[in-house]
């Protein structure tokens, strides 16, 4: 479904240029739960957004479904690929009601039966025919998450591109949302691209995973590989132990070392 | 028959305040609704719209309020003091202050409401769309914008009266002119902050065209800032066609604006105050209810400590 | 028995709203001695509020009530403005989550830290004293770090900085209102083993407030959970698996956890009477 190879994305001129993505090459099977990990700024928000058509700036080779992809896309893009981005609170028009952000994408593309499709896609995600004239500001932050999910899904995508889709989220509403996004792979077989800096999140929701730190690529596994510890990486050690919760028996000592060598 | 309005008017509450919308229009209306709610517990905003209102009546219904016709000259009665009969008193031409104060007010309508109709689309329009696509577009617009905005407002507009001519018609274009840079450079700023939001960033991934981006999706973040920084500026446009009035370039006499009222009152302003005094109290209630609606309006559309 | 540092029963905060009244933290009673304690709930639990309720920096719409609030030998709850100032940064410290919002920019950092040291040091007196608390926090270059300006420093080093803005006046107690949470996950539990080193060698209290139910069950000695501005579970870091109310093990069974192969994730179902 995605074949990327050699991304490259600089951001900045000259001597202030910063390469957010130095030569990144993966491949994302079709059908498949594939997850991308690192930490802020690893540049796995900035590969999203160049698939999605939002970062026009790269260079490399993208292909998506088969077909090779320009920076500048065309309409018909959109409807094979879609995004949902990690802040809810950010992501919905303030002055739309949920019904004008479903109708939105439904105008753009001159889709028919919009009633239909609409009530179809709220159902999808959870939420009844109550919900289709509220404004975002009168749902909760899990509600507005599942609107979000439901304008991606409202045009049939193949693949999905999941930024952060629940760190904003409370813990209990994270479950919800990713046992919705179980439940929407299950029924539509979609092909899922989750960018995360939480390795939990990850194994629990995909197959495989790549890790990411300064803009490449350290280490691609599969999640079973990683669950049990067949990682290669020392980063991958680290983010692995991280994500178990704190360890008592570090010695401060050797974390200021490990943290002055990182330049934090 | 009470008992049949009573239904209805829940039935209208009811509507308005339901839990649950069914339709945008109701959906649209309830923010509407609860807007005006709001609004409502201002007390300073209710002057201001109270004032605002009262402007309005007075000029739909000048005929009827104002006892004297506004051009009546009667030289018999010059300058005479406030009284029963002329309660601002009569000019320099014996004609009834008060009605001449309750006719302009027609004109300081017509003014402030055409000035607004032209400046605040033109800025947003010129903001919006500078803002938005940025690059050449945005420097060319934004030039332009600055060469309107280094002129002082009153000179610009009396280089344009000069220019086009006297007469309200000018005027309104000439006030027009010096209004809509700072409603560009707002809008700019507002579509700059909204440009790199996430729901801007969601329309562009389903495929949305620039044009439809723009109209649809930035402006009507902008629209509440214009709208209040109009309302704000409305004291400014009174005062500047005042300005242009008291400088006989604005409406020309004998049309009873308030300006022009205030110009001709200054020669007579030792012996007899009135003259000056009732435009001048005009002008300053007029602007002090634009102000303090625009300030209310400010608190709704843009609330700040939510 | 210790007498622990901090002594609080029956507090109460509540927020006058221009509609209703909201209270936001509910008629809860804990202690906090020479220990961690963690104090984890979601948004809206109260958690914060509560934090902020014992160095009395509740916004101004907030009411306080408590019917004991005792810290070592004060009484907090009846303290006036003047007492508490005496109290905040110097005697209970506070951190919050970002450093970007809680350090002067326009300032630099050994400057600031110098502002938290006790009035008559002479400028070199005040300069060591700032580089030892800044080596404290195991910064390796404390000269260079003296002279630089918050945003120059990253997420890591500008929390050890508040950390050590925070030790300088030698509080007994902490509160750390989410310290970690905006931080990158290695530098997250680099900064918790300093923090952690810090608190036992100086026999310090520390209020661990979070989100991160794991993060805190790991890290702390004892875990207070929050619900709806209630304390619904009091246990042993230890032995949170063992938990009691349905609130913290419906919390526990949602979260995603390596390792556990569940298709799906167990989702609250929040019980009405948990709120009482």
């Amino acid at each position: 479904m995605i074949e990327v190879e050699n991304l490259v994305v600089r951001f900045g001129r000259g001597k202030a240029a910063i390469t957010a993505v130095d030569n990144v090459s993966f491949t994302v099977q079709t059908g498949e739960a594939f997850g991308l990990v690192g930490e802020s700024g690893c540049g796995k928000t900035t590969i999203l957004r160049c698939l999605a058509g939002l970062n026009q700036e790269w260079e490399g080779i993208i292909r998506i479904d088969g077909k090779q992809l320009t920076p500048k896309r065309e309409r018909s893009f959109y409807k094979l690929a879609q995004i949902v981005f990690q802040d809810p609170y950010g992501s919905l028009h303030p002055r739309f009601t949920v019904n004008g952000t479903l109708m939105e994408p439904i105008k753009i593309h001159g889709l028919d039966r919009a009633d239909e499709r609409i009530d179809r896609v709220l159902k999808q995600v959870g939420l009844g025919p109550a919900f289709r004239f509220r404004y975002p500001h009168q749902l909760s932050g899990g509600q507005r998450q599942r609107v979000a999910i439901a304008r991606a899904l409202i045009l049939e995508p193949k693949l999905m591109l999941l930024d952060e889709p629940t760190s904003a989220l409370d813990v209990s509403v994270q479950a919800e949302i990713l046992n919705l996004l179980t439940d929407i792979r299950d029924s539509t077989g979609l092909t899922f691209l989750l960018v995360s800096h939480d390795l939990s999140v990850v194994s629990h929701m995909c197959d495989r995973l790549a890790v990411m730190n300064h803009g490449q690529i350290y280490e691609e596994l599969t999640v079973d590989d990683l669950i049990a510890r067949r990682y290669r990486e020392a980063y991958t050690r680290q983010l692995f132990e991280a994500s178990l919760g704190y360890d008592k028996r570090l010695t401060s000592a050797q974390v200021a070392k490990a943290l002055d060598e990182a330049g934090a | 028959m009470t008992t049949a309005i009573e239904p209805a008017k829940k039935g209208l509450l009811a509507y308005l305040t339901a839990e649950v919308s069914h339709s945008p229009t109701q959906a649209s209306l309830q923010r509407l609704y609860f807007g005006c709610r709001r609004f409502a517990e201002n007390p300073l905003a209710m002057v201001g719209l109270g004032i605002l209102v009262v402007l309005l009546l007075v000029a739909i219904f000048a005929p009827l309020i104002a006892p004297f016709p506004m051009n009546e000259q009667n030289l018999g009665r010059r300058l005479l003091p406030p009284s029963g009969d002329h309660f601002f008193g009569t000019d320099e031409l014996g004609r009834d202050i008060f009605s001449r104060v309750v006719y302009g007010s027609r004109i300081t309508l017509q003014i402030t409401f055409l000035v607004a109709v032209i400046a605040a689309p033109v800025g947003l329009l010129v903001g919006t769309v500078s803002g938005y696509f940025g690059g050449w577009t945005d420097t060319i617009l934004m030039r332009i914008t600055d060469i309107f905005l280094s002129f002082p407002g009153l000179i610009l507009a009396l280089a344009f009266v000069a220019a086009l001519g006297p007469g309200i018609r000018n005027a309104v274009i000439a006030i027009a002119l010096t209004i809509w840079p700072p409603m560009a450079r707002l809008a700019r700023a507002e579509t700059l902050t909204v440009r790199s939001s996430d729901y801007i960033a969601a329309i562009r991934a389903q495929g949305a065209p620039a044009w439809r981006i723009v109209v649809r999706h930035v402006m009507p973040m902008c629209l509440s800032s214009v709208i209040i920084r109009i309302t704000l500026n409305m004291a400014g446009i009174i005062l500047t066609a005042a300005a242009l009035g008291f400088l006989g370039l604005g409406a020309q006499p004998p049309m009873p604006e308030w300006g022009a009222m205030l110009s001709t009152g200054r020669q007579y302003l030792l012996g007899s105050w009135f003259l000056a005094a009732a435009p001048g109290l005009a002008i300053l209630v007029v602007s002090l209810g634009f102000n303090l609606f625009g300030d209310g309006l400010r608190d709704v559309l843009d609330p700040r400590d939510e | 028995m210790i007498k622990p540092l901090l002594e609080v029963e029956d507090l109460n905060v509540t927020f006058r709203t221009p509609h209703r009244m909201v209270r936001a933290v509910r008629d809860i009673s804990f202690t906090v001695g020479k220990e961690k304690v963690g104090i984890v709930g979601e948004s809206g639990s109260g958690k914060s509020a509560t934090g902020r309720a014992i160095l009395k920096l509740t916004p101004g719409n907030g009411i306080v009530t408590a019917k004991r609030m005792q810290f070592e030998e004060l009484d907090l709850a009846n303290a006036s403005e003047q007492e508490m100032l005496k109290v905040r940064g110097k005697r209970i410290g506070m951190i919050l989550q970002d450093p970007k919002f809680s350090l002067d920019p326009v300032m630099r950092v050994g400057d600031q830290i110098s502002e938290a040291l006790p009035p008559g040091l002479d400028r070199k007196e005040a300069r060591e004293r700032v580089l030892e608390v800044l080596a404290a926090v195991h910064i390796r270059n404390p000269e260079r770090v003296y002279n630089l300006y918050p945003h120059e420093c990253s997420g890591g080093m500008g929390q050890r900085v508040m950390i050590a803005m925070m030790l300088v006046p030698e509080p007994k107690l902490l509160i750390a209102d989410e310290p970690t949470s905006a931080l990158d996950v290695t530098v997250r539990m680099q900064v918790l083993a300093i923090l952690d080193d810090l608190v036992s060698r100086r026999g310090l209290g520390l209020m661990f407030i979070s989100h991160d139910l794991n993060l805190v069950a790991t890290f702390c000695d004892r875990v207070l959970i929050m619900y709806a501005g209630r304390i619904v579970e009091e246990c042993k870091a230890s032995e949170l698996r063992q938990a009691k109310h349905p609130y913290t093990q419906g919390l526990l069974a949602s979260l995603p956890r390596i390792g556990e192969r569940r298709k799906k994730l167990a989702t609250l179902v929040r019980d009405p009477a948990w709120a009482y």
